[in-house]
């Protein structure tokens, strides 16, 4: 164990995609951290930037008074606070647990109990702008849960995003980004609909793109280019992510007694993309989905212009 | 019947909502209009302008040997070209027919098919920006037909549009409009089905929209002022053009056999508004509908357009 007391030391589990540089950003700015993920090759940069490592998250709360997370979903969070060498085996009151990953709001209430049971803080701080917006420290941070820790932890928070909020009781974070990412997520289906409709009539795709940024489809089309150039390996934000997402979002529409017939549709598509394997792919892979489906194939085409990032 | 020949004449059947700033912009543009509505009152400031009216489509067609239309969809331009007082009871051969409606393709075909019959080239070319930019004479104009005659009108369209595009034979500006179309009808109801979610389950809208407008669902945040603002009423695009958009798109995809899960799902739920009587409301009142279905109804609020 290193002489820095628990204060000076900052834990941070789940280095891969977006946590990886949210980590960084808080190395560059001065921290010191203990950093824990399954897959050791995802810690490499950052122990050679000088972070320490630990053999599991019970480990990184054990000898860390402020632990960060930023896991895939649920599952994951559950795992890593309440597992046998989970958080809650290593934490110590008055300690303060920042979540950055997406959850569902019934699982943040209920770990932000467990957690209180343990004296543990538990802040869900959900964060949008994808791994671009990790990288240039310009996410938005979505912050929620107790207003005393939060504003302790905000100084942290300042380092990974340009926008840092407090919404609210534990679960409003999750909530807000949820909804943003329902509306990225099951918008760009109806463009890849469109498209696949367009191609199959006898359109030619890239024309038809050029006539679609001109009318009023124009706000619609920023992933034109990643849809048309195919570019679905090596994604930012896989399929998988983004079932995870609709489906919770989902979920929260049933604990709300709330309709989403768009959002619903939007869904199957998703689980029939992942049915088919795609689920390490991009989120833009539906597209191979409905393309199947509609027993057609749009040529993989180069255009110039836009973004995929969530 | 004034002197001025055949040639000199363009008439314009189709002088409301959208037509209306389009026969303004020909006007301008230093051209005689002989204009018809089924509604006199849409075409009187048209008229103060200088143009004059016709009392049929045929009255139309006899006395110009180019006639634009602007209609809401199948049914009518169907009547305005074949009825007994339509457009082929007035036309003679070689003369021009420019539809600047949205058509379902198959419709675009037949209309063709008749005209083409009676010697009347058939040019369809729906245009997209809406009622803002037609006033300005910015749109974006699809069009499509025999090269040759499209190239004669498209100094008239230059007035109506600033990109105007020759897509290849009829129905090809229809197809590329009904693909602008279902992407625009389907994109604002999923943002709208996330408000309602916001809303029932207890955020503030003004703070909801603000975080949404700084990440990465921002793309579609574009109209959501309006979405709150609830002014459902004077619409520049109503419910019944709305529904009647997505069912040609959904048609065509019938036709081509692909699934659009999406699309079916918002075609949905624009018929659940046309049977709650919303046809002249704005399309975007069936976020009424998606609240209703929530049991809850979200304040009418005014907030800064972006």
């Amino acid at each position: 164990m290193p002489d820095s007391s628990r204060d000076q030391l900052i834990g941070f589990i789940g280095t891969g995609n977006i946590g990886n540089p949210m980590a960084r950003n808080l190395i560059e700015a001065g921290h010191q951290l203990v950093i824990y993920d399954l897959r050791p090759e995802v810690m490499e940069n950052l122990l050679e930037l000088g972070a320490e490592s630990a053999e599991s998250c019970a480990e990184v709360a054990s000898r860390c008074s402020v632990v960060i997370s930023s896991l895939p979903g649920p599952p994951e969070i559950e795992a890593a606070i309440t597992s046998a060498d989970g958080i809650l085996a290593g934490a110590s009151p008055g300690d303060i647990h920042v979540d950055l990953s997406s959850n569902s709001i019934t699982t943040v209430r209920r770990l932000a109990q467990l957690e209180a049971e343990a004296g543990v803080s538990y802040i869900d701080a959900p964060v949008t702008g994808g791994v671009p917006g990790a990288e240039a420290r310009t996410l938005t941070v979505l912050g929620s849960g107790a207003a005393d820790a939060f504003e302790r932890v905000r100084p942290l928070l300042e380092h990974i995003g340009s926008n840092i909020f407090h919404l609210g009781e534990a679960g409003s974070g999750c909530l807000f980004k949820l909804l943003n990412n329902v509306i990225i997520l099951c918008g760009n289906q109806i463009v890849q609909e469109a498209l696949v409709l367009g191609t199959k009539a006898g359109l030619d795709p890239e024309d038809l793109v050029e006539k679609l940024r001109l009318g009023t489809a124009r706000p619609y089309m920023g992933l034109a280019p990643y849809l048309l150039g195919k570019r679905f390996d090596d994604p930012s934000f896989t399929l998988r992510l983004a079932e995870k997402d609709v489906s919770l979002a989902i979920e929260a529409a049933r604990v709300n007694q709330v309709p989403m017939p768009v959002a619903n549709a939007a869904h199957q598509t998703y689980l029939r993309a992942l049915s088919a394997g795609l689920g390490e792919q991009s989120f833009l892979a539906t597209l191979q989905a409905l393309e199947a489906a509609a027993g057609t194939e749009i040529p993989t085409i180069q255009i110039q212009g836009g973004r995929a990032s969530l | 019947m004034p002197d001025s020949p055949r040639d000199q004449l363009i008439g314009f059947i189709g002088t409301g909502n959208i037509g209306n700033p389009m026969a303004r912009q020909l006007i301008r543009g230093g051209h005689q209009l002989v204009v018809y509505d089924l509604r006199p009152e849409v075409m009187e400031n048209l008229l103060e302008l200088g143009a004059e009216p016709a009392s049929s489509a045929a009255e139309v067609a006899s006395r110009c040997s180019i006639v634009f239309t602007s209609l809401p969809g199948p049914p009518q331009i169907e009547a305005a070209t074949t009825g007994p007082e339509g457009i082929l009871a007035g036309a003679s051969p070689g003369d021009i027919h420019v539809d600047l409606s949205t058509n379902s393709v198959t419709g675009v075909q037949r209309i063709l098919q008749l005209e083409s019959d009676a010697g009347v080239v058939h040019i369809d070319a729906p245009v997209t920006g809406g009622v803002v930019r037609a006033g300005l004479g910015t749109l974006t104009i699809l069009g499509s037909g025999e090269p040759e005659t499209f190239e004669r009108v498209r100094p008239l369209l230059d007035h109506i549009g600033d990109h105007v595009f020759h897509l290849g034979e009829a129905g090809m500006g229809c197809l590329y409009k009904l693909v602008n179309n279902v992407i625009v009808l389907s994109g604002h109801m999923i943002v709208q089905e996330a408000l309602v979610l916001g809303a029932k389950a207890g955020l503030d809208m003004p703070e909801l929209v603000e975080k949404l407008r700084l990440g990465t669902a921002r793309p579609y945040m574009g109209l959501v002022d309006q979405f709150l603002a609830k002014e459902w009423e004077n619409p520049t695009s109503t419910m019944v053009i709305a529904e009647k958009d997505i069912r040609l798109a959904l048609e065509l995809a019938r036709d081509q056999q692909v699934p659009m899960p999406v699309a079916n799902a918002v075609h949905q739920i624009y018929l659940t508004a046309l049977a709650a009587g919303f046809n002249e409301l704005h399309h975007f009142s069936a976020q009424d509908i998606l609240e209703a279905a929530a049991g809850i109804e979200i304040p009418a609020i005014q907030l800064d357009s972006e």
